[in-house]
């Protein structure tokens, strides 16, 4: 009887996996139903205000000028959210690049054997980090702003400095020289990707070389040789790359051609081969050597979910959406037919010019007001008090977190790298840092991402980031609602995006760690 | 002994949550956290009044409570009166129009027209309760009944008026978008807008001002650098730093900081002398409640008629005994004018005696920032101005 | 400490001039700075390099601070309104009662939990020196021709008594100040500033600014001559009351004031709450003794051993009685008093605890009385803070100024911390619908910045609300402040659950523990001590993020200072001035929270294991 009882399972009402299946649906259940009655008091109260929520307004003008961007003067309201995206993520990679250049050299004053680069360190961090960013960048905005006048060369001062005709320095913000891509820039790329195929051939039999026969490698220098030669002949050669227009044109027509079904059931097939590679790859890790394990309820509950997860999907593609398919094709379109107009020799207006890079010298304007001439790389005043805010305070951080890491190196290192005669300079760069940065790889993520989010406070100085200009849209047509699930999609895809790209650099040092 | 006092604790948290979770629904009907009682409205009505809130869950159903008929059925004017207090929605970082004193009072000719409005409803200026609104918060604030009346430097516009839930009463202040630059950059009073062409603009983000000059702009085929800042204090500092060529906004905003902020070795020009916009500025309350709506013109009215009719906060009670008859049946001394519209008699007595006329409320919060009635806009219609009010009769 | 040697009082002098506090013992001043500034060619030229930068700096920093153009009566003016913002006046009793009693707090928490840092004499004297040797350099780089000589003369007194008093006091490196002495000086300071200082003082009435010679306001100087008082008299009280009283239960007592404590001044000394008491003593007490005693009668028993079973399908009824109640609320056919369905609420989740205090009559009655004392004091506060105020405020929320980033900050971290402990267990549990929920909410709160949420909640809570009710804003920010401060919360929890040991989780189920009483009691506490030092990181951090709803319009420090002060027809465009003041208060708060949480940790040892 005892030992019957062992075997056979327990009642359904007692078996601890159902219970605790059922527990979790519910709560679930609870949760959804709680956020779907929200949902719903929501549209009662909209349509009783006789508010519809659309993205309708996107299409519609916009009737904003921005202060910078890749378009100043968007046509449509759509045009001008796209520009303070495009704002954001400029001022955020700057931001990145430059607090980390700083943050680390922050960090290594503070662990300078100088008794006073030491203080300095310790006051810039102290100070910084206590007090809050938004303060720092308003502040920032009136210092700037504090700044000299920007004159003319035909006034009487003459061009203001510092180094006139490089680098200037205003209450109208920064401006220094620019490079930026020229008509030739895609053609040189496809040049040089084309030309790089067998460069890594090559790299790859010197390595292999290098592993039979030991000796010195010389892989790194002829293949980085290797590669300067393709690229000073992908600069001078690239028109010949025209010839891609006609098959990029072809992939769009091709692409525009298939049918919405055929789309629809691609989709879906991804879906279901999604689950059935989870399904597959469950078991796969449920096998021992034994055979496979016994397969325990919440493993089928598992696998149950991915199924029906893949159904949802398909329920989506089919039933709810079927509008996301066309627009899946529509846009794959688009693209192509975008990447073919970068390719071919005749643009609109003339012949494409072959450099793939230019540069300008900055410039101020001749006229009745003293501007910058767009020539330049010119930083306005609400960029730079952002910048400036933003990077000084991340620096802070990134200073402590990058201290932190160097002193969690054990101390053993040190002395070896001492005892093998490497200098401290040496050391620091060859074996310490190195191992430092591991360490400091996730908290330094952390605070990319920060840093990525803190550019919304934009706002404060009136530099056009997405948030800035959603909030000058919605003020015009209300649509609150659908320019705040704009805003946090951005920054959720950005978010997501830093996170990929710190787990991804994680996943490879951690490869190398023994 | 440690672990218990953890335990403790973590059971006292474990119940703290239930009451956030439940209190964030519930509690919220009245005030969450630190907030006073703005949206309050039910103080003496309501079924269980030792705690207000408490009745919100039960009562959404039956609709009788207080909040909820201001907003649809009207009764605005009651429910102030018996709630004894005007709830007046201004700027609160506005300045001459309403901003905060180092002594914690609000100023401002918005703010004494919410005090008219309360001296009238109630006989005691002081009865106010001022809500600071932002600019995209306001008129969310006069639909939902938030606010009795908004007095927030609101520019009267077709779209505004004729959206649901609100009307606007006589204009109180008529303002104009202009453009101010620098006399070294050879502007004069008599500039026209094209000559900006090339300038560095700047201006509020997300307002009216930024659209106009934008519009402009395109109208004219002028090409500008618009800058926008969130904060008007950063347009003037960026102006007096030389960041922005022009600026624009209110003509308000213009000559006030002119007068105040001017460096001594800048010479700012206002311009054009015919403002680019028409910025009426005025009341704004619920829709289809014209007995408020009454009561709220006619308070601005008394205003301008007592100055028409030169009755002053000093010589009033002169004047109630006096010989002009409108200001006689104005302030309460004959006739029946202000029972009719369910105030006291003396309604306007009180307006004029606590706060005063509009020439008085006009001088005491716009002059000092350099903005005066003669010649402009403002004027008595008499003298060439618009400031023209129905006759009391 | 052993090496050290008499010097020549020039020297010391010389030192301290430099401003250089080496914490060894001191040595000879060439050699110092031979060793760590000279030593190398790359040291000396990081020295080189570090003086030109600092000296840039510091002239700039001052040629921005005592600029001609910078108005700094638009702040002493106005230091009111920064703090407090609109708080009536007639009534700012309240606010010194209130800082009083946090003062005192802050003393009984200091002595219960023998917080009393013994600072040595030596350093004291030196930072005192190094302080004037910071006031010589300032106005020597001072860019301005007006700058004060007081700060000079202020600078070299205090340069000559740091110095004068190391030299004078022969072993001043190995006596050490104990706590109540340092206080007393510094309640002596305090005096002396307030008193004897002649600081001048502005009085603001009808628009215009008087500016009147002598020491600072009697109103404030009597007010602040009290609040040493208390201060003093706190912390002696305390040591007295400790001899008396086991530490253990002024401990229990300091933790229980410090989460009831602020609420309870916010809500019934600060909003001046009028209760109607006939309403008050015939329904209010009533119900919370009916619940408060027959709860804990209730909870004694179902906590006794063997009453599992019950227990929880008492919960569980109990609990679908109180979902019940909320439902039929919602169809408008049950009218009840709000917290009486959240009693009800709270009774379930109560009794389904139960069993895990099972065991002797003690613990259960400690449960009991906790639940006693937990019913109490919720309803109090409810009635008091759904008691119309009675403070007669121009522009509501009463909370403003410097009070929004206090309050704020402290009631977020507190909401925020049971839902981030909840999340945290969630995202860890081995119930994968839970984890997927709760890393969707945190990843999700945690990918968006605060400032779209709080433009949510400000413009569109109101929205979710079924009709008829409505949030004030202050309560909408606190929300949405709470929902996304949770996430971060979660994620500094679960760096401590991760840290527990398996070993821990194993010996609690060997013991046979419930998952529910292992978790309560074995693992949240070990996992809480060690992400304590992420916890007040959290705390800093959102104190210092309260700034942003400047943003949208709620008149914190911020907005003050960026546009009440600035729109004053007296201080028209004066931003700059009260802008550098409150970056001086927000640093001031940061740091010393900072500071103090770095001196606990240690002297605690939590955060390490």
């Amino acid at each position: 009887m005892a030992l019957a009882n062992q075997h056979s399972r327990p009642p359904l009402w007692r078996d601890a996996a159902v219970i605790k299946w059922l527990v979790q649906i519910a709560v679930f259940v609870v949760v959804v139903g709680a956020l779907w009655f929200l949902a719903n008091v929501a549209g009662t109260n909209l349509a009783d205000k006789g508010f519809e929520v659309n993205y309708d307004f996107l299409e519609g003008p916009a009737n904003i000028q921005l202060g910078e961007g890749i378009d100043t003067v968007p046509d449509t309201a759509g045009r001008a959210v796209w520009s303070g995206m495009a704002n954001t993520l400029r001022i955020a990679g700057a931001g990145i690049l430059v607090s980390t250049i700083l943050g680390v050299l922050v960090g290594l004053a503070r662990l300078s054997s100088n008794w006073l680069a030491n203080k300095v360190g310790s006051v810039f961090v102290e100070t910084l980090r206590n007090i809050p960013v938004l303060v720092q960048i308003i502040l920032w905005f009136a210092i700037i702003s504090s700044l000299g006048a920007l004159t003319n060369a035909e006034s009487e001062a003459g061009e203001s400095g510092p180094i006139p005709g490089w680098l200037y320095i205003s209450q109208k913000g920064l401006s220094i020289p620019r490079i930026f891509y020229a008509d030739g820039f895609y053609q040189f790329m496809a040049l040089l990707l084309l030309l790089c195929i067998p460069i890594w051939f090559i790299n790859g039999s010197l390595k292999a070389k290098r592993d039979r026969e030991g000796g010195e490698s010389i892989a790194g220098r002829v293949t980085f040789g290797l590669f300067l030669l393709a690229a000073a002949v992908a600069w001078f050669a690239n028109p010949i790359m025209a010839f891609l227009e006609s098959p990029l044109y072809a992939i769009e027509d091709l692409w525009r051609s298939i049918p919405q079904a055929v789309m629809q059931i691609v989709l879906t097939a991804i879906a279901a081969g999604a689950a059935v590679d989870f399904i597959r790859r469950f078991l796969n890790s449920r096998r021992t050597p034994a055979g496979l394990a016994k397969l325990t309820d919440d493993d089928y509950f598992r696998m149950i979910f991915a199924a029906v997860g893949a159904m949802i999907a398909a329920l989506v593609v089919w039933v709810m959406w079927p509008g996301l398919s066309s627009w899946i094709i529509n846009s794959g379109g688009d693209f192509w037919g975008w990447f073919g107009d970068k390719f071919g020799t005749d643009v609109d207006g003339g012949t494409r010019g072959n450099r793939p890079l230019d540069a300008m010298k900055p410039a101020i304007n001749e006229g009745r007001f003293s501007n910058f001439a767009p020539t330049g790389l010119t930083m306005t005043i609400a960029f730079a008090s952002l910048f400036f805010g933003l990077v000084f305070y991340t620096a802070s951080f990134i200073a402590e977190i990058v201290r932190g890491g160097v002193l969690a190196v054990a101390k053993g290192q040190t002395e070896a790298a001492a005892a093998l005669g490497l200098s401290r300079s040496q050391a620091l760069r060859k074996v310490i840092l190195p191992q430092a940065f591991r360490i400091v790889m996730p908290p330094l993520g952390n605070q990319y991402l920060n840093l990525t989010k803190n550019t919304s406070l934009a706002i404060a100085v009136g530099y056009s980031d997405v948030v800035q200009v959603g909030q000058t849209v919605f003020n015009k047509n209300n649509q609150v609602l659908a320019v705040l699930s704009i805003w946090a999609a951005f920054y959720l895809v950005c978010s997501l995006t830093i996170s990929f790209v710190v787990n991804k650099i994680n996943a490879r040092l951690a490869i190398v760690e023994r | 002994m440690r672990t218990s006092l953890l335990k403790l604790l973590s059971l006292l948290f474990a119940f703290a949550l239930v009451g956030a979770a439940c209190g964030s629904g519930s509690d919220n009907a009245s005030d969450d956290g630190g907030s006073d009682d703005s949206t309050q409205s039910d103080d003496g009505g309501s079924s269980d009044d030792g705690s207000s809130d408490d009745d919100s869950g039960d009562d959404d159903g039956s609709g009788d409570d207080g909040t909820v008929d201001l907003v649809q059925g009207g009764g605005t004017l009651a429910a102030v009166q018996a709630r004894g207090n005007l709830n007046c929605g201004v700027s609160g970082a506005a300045v001459a129009f309403s901003f905060v004193e180092a002594d914690g009072s609000v100023n401002g000719i918005d703010a004494d027209y919410c005090r008219a409005v309360a001296a009238a409803v109630l006989g005691d200026s002081e009865a106010v309760t001022f809500v600071n609104l932002t600019a995209a918060e306001r008129f969310t604030a006069v639909q939902s009944g938030e606010v009795d009346v908004l007095m927030r430097n609101s520019t009267w516009t077709q779209s505004r008026d004729t959206e649901v839930g609100m009307d606007f009463g006589p204009t109180t202040y008529y303002d104009g978008q202009q453009l101010m630059g620098l006399a070294s950059d050879g502007f004069s009073g008599s500039s026209e807008v094209s000559e900006i062409a090339g300038a560095t603009v700047c201006t509020n983000a997300g307002t009216t001002t930024e659209t106009n000059i934008s519009e402009l702009a395109g109208e004219l085929g002028i090409s500008i650098t618009l800058n926008t800042f969130e904060d008007y204090n950063q347009v003037v500092d960026a102006f007096i730093a030389g960041t922005c060529n022009v600026i624009t906004t209110d003509g308000s905003g213009l000559v006030g900081r002119k007068a105040q902020q001017e460096p001594e070795d800048q010479e700012w020009v206002i311009f054009p002398a015919t403002p680019i916009s028409k910025e009426p500025l005025g009341p704004v309350y619920g829709q289809n409640d014209s007995e408020w709506a009454d009561v709220v013109n006619w308070v601005v009215y008394a205003t301008i008629i007592a100055d028409e009719n030169g009755v002053t906060s000093s010589n009033v009670d002169a004047a109630l005994s006096g010989d002009n008859p409108e200001s006689v049946r104005l302030l309460g001394g004959e006739g029946e004018l202000q029972t009719k519209m369910g105030l006291s008699a003396d309604a306007f007595y009180n307006v004029i005696s606590q706060v005063g006329n509009y020439d008085e409320i006009f001088a005491k919060n716009l002059n000092p920032v350099g903005l005066v009635r003669e010649g402009s806009a403002n004027a008595r219609w008499t003298e060439g101005g618009l400031i023209y009010a129905p006759p009391a009769r | 400490m052993s090496d050290a040697i008499a010097l020549p009082p020039e020297t010391v002098e010389a030192l301290a001039t430099a401003n250089q506090a080496p914490d060894k013992p001191i040595k000879d001043p060439v050699q110092w700075a031979k060793e760590n500034l000279f030593s190398t060619v790359g040291n000396t030229i990081q020295t080189i390099l570090f003086t030109a930068l600092l000296v840039f700096i510091l002239r700039w920093l001052l040629g921005l601070i005592v600029s001609e153009e910078r108005d700094w009566t638009a702040v002493t003016t106005n230091i009111r309104l920064l703090f407090t913002y609109n708080y009536p006046g007639s009534q700012y009793g309240r606010i010194w009662f209130s800082f009083g009693a946090m003062l005192t707090t802050a003393m009984f928490t200091v002595v219960a939990f023998g917080l009393r840092p013994m600072v040595a004499l030596r350093k004291i004297l030196i930072n005192t020196a190094g302080l004037g040797a910071f006031l010589v350099l300032v106005s020597v780089l001072a860019p301005t021709e007006s700058f004060p000589l007081r700060i000079l003369l202020a600078g070299v007194v205090l340069v000559a008594i740091g110095a004068g008093l190391l030299v004078a006091i022969p072993n001043a490196h190995e006596r050490m100040v104990s706590f109540w002495q340092m206080l007393v000086g510094l309640a002596v300071i305090c005096l002396i500033a307030t008193w004897l200082v002649p600081w001048g003082n502005n009085t603001f009435a009808n628009g215009e600014v008087t500016q009147i010679a002598g020491t600072i306001k009697a109103s404030t100087k009597n007010w602040l001559t009290l609040m040493v008082g208390v201060t003093l008299a706190s912390f002696f009280a305390a040591r007295a009351l400790l001899a008396v009283v086991p530490d253990r239960v002024l401990k229990g007592i300091m933790l229980v004031w410090w989460l009831l404590g602020p609420a309870f001044l916010i809500f019934l000394v600060l909003r001046d709450p009028s209760f109607d008491w006939g309403y008050v003593l015939s329904v209010d007490i009533p119900i919370a003794l009916g619940f408060g005693l027959g709860g804990a009668a209730l909870l004694y028993f179902l906590s006794t051993p063997g009453n599992e079973s019950l227990a929880r399908t008492a919960g569980l009824v109990v609990l679908g009685i109180g979902v019940l109640t909320f439902v039929l609320a919602f169809r408008g056919d049950l009218s009840m008093l709000q917290k009486v369905r959240l009693s009800i609420l709270a009774l379930g989740f109560a009794a389904l605890l139960a069993p895990t205090f099972s065991g002797e009559s003690r613990v259960r009655m400690r449960f009991a009385l906790g639940w006693l004392g937990f019913i109490l004091i919720t309803h109090w506060l409810i009635t008091g803070i759904n008691t119309p105020s009675t403070l007669d405020i121009a522009a509501p929320p009463f909370l403003g100024g410097f009070m929004i980033p206090l309050t704020l900050g402290y009631y977020v971290m507190l909401a925020s911390f049971p839902m981030g402990i909840l999340m945290a267990l969630a995202r860890t549990s081995d119930m994968p619908l839970f984890r997927v929920m709760a890393t969707t909410y945190i990843e999700g709160v945690r990918g968006v910045p605060l400032i779209v949420i709080l433009f949510f909640f400000d413009n569109l809570l109101n929205l979710f609300l079924p009709s008829g009710m409505s949030i004030s804003k202050l309560g909408g920010i606190f929300v949405g402040y709470t929902l996304f401060s949770a996430a971060y919360m979660a994620e500094n929890i679960r760096g401590g659950l991760q840290a527990v040991r398996r070993g821990q989780f194993e010996a609690s189920d060997a013991l046979g523990l419930t998952t529910l009483q292992r978790t309560v009691f074995i693992i949240l506490p070990q996992a809480l001590r060690v992400s304590i030092p992420n916890l007040v990181g959290q705390a800093i951090a959102t104190f210092k993020e309260t700034s942003l709803v400047a943003i949208i319009g709620a008149f914190d420090l911020l907005n003050v200072a960026r546009n009440s002060i600035p729109n004053q027809p007296a201080f028209l465009g004066h931003a700059l001035a009260p802008l550098l003041f409150i970056s001086a208060v927000y640093w001031v708060v940061a740091y010393s929270m900072s500071r103090a949480s770095r001196s606990l940790e240690t002297k605690l040892g939590v955060g390490a294991r």
